[in-house]
């Protein structure tokens, strides 16, 4: 991720680890299909 | 400028929490449901006039309008009268793959969206996608409590968009 940043340093937002990712994932779709698969 | 690298707590904003829930809401409605339920059960986009079919008990026009609003609040995309679009999954390719057991690959729209598909169905997917800097394939699994071993040390960028701005065209 640093080396791409340093060739796109104007580039708004910013890096999180994947296990930071997964609870911004959990939080917008957690639980929605669970107790309803076919 | 330096690199910043953020937890989850520090990408969620008011504006994006309040996004959130309304989309969360809607979400939770029993058409956006189903359609979220076509798109597990298969990788094709669903003709709208089959969605109509499954609500007996509503006027169609009530149903049309009904998903009229969804794609107007940016959860579903309507094109030919088809829903090719409910986040997180998409039926045009990106460079997110989740694959469901017994079910086969399905593309979704961005990296969280990927990442939520395991807490969303309570199952184990895989995830597949390339880095956008050397483009080296990357490929874990998550299970509904979060990613497997494979994903120590990919990073994902967070990057800011418009607030006019659809999802759908910007998170590939």
């Amino acid at each position: 991720m640093r080396a791409w940043w340093e060739a796109n340093p104007t580039v708004e937002g910013a890096g999180t680890p994947v296990s930071e990712a997964f609870k911004l994932g959990e939080r917008a779709f957690g639980g929605l299909l669970k107790a309803q698969k076919p | 400028m330096t690199l910043q690298i953020k937890t989850a707590a520090e990408l969620v904003d008011p504006e994006l929490e309040a996004r959130w829930t309304t989309w969360r809401v809607a979400r939770e409605t029993e058409m956006l449901q189903a359609i979220l339920r076509g798109f597990v059960e298969r990788p094709d986009s669903i003709v709208v006039e089959e969605i109509i079919r499954a609500f007996p008990d509503r006027a169609p026009d009530e149903t049309r309008a009904a998903l009229t609003r969804l794609d107007e609040d940016d959860l579903i995309q309507i094109r030919d009268g088809r829903v090719d679009l409910a986040y997180p999954f998409s039926t045009t390719p990106t460079s997110f793959v989740v694959h469901l057991s017994g079910r086969g690959d399905r593309y979704v729209c961005c990296a969280i969206d990927a990442l939520g598909v395991a807490p969303m169905l309570g199952e184990s997917v895989g995830i597949r996608s390339r880095c956008h800097h050397c483009g080296e394939s990357l490929e874990f699994s998550t299970d509904p409590l979060g990613p497997g071993p494979g994903a120590e040390g990919i990073m994902m960028w967070a990057g800011k968009r418009c607030a006019d701005e659809r999802r759908a065209s910007t998170s590939t």
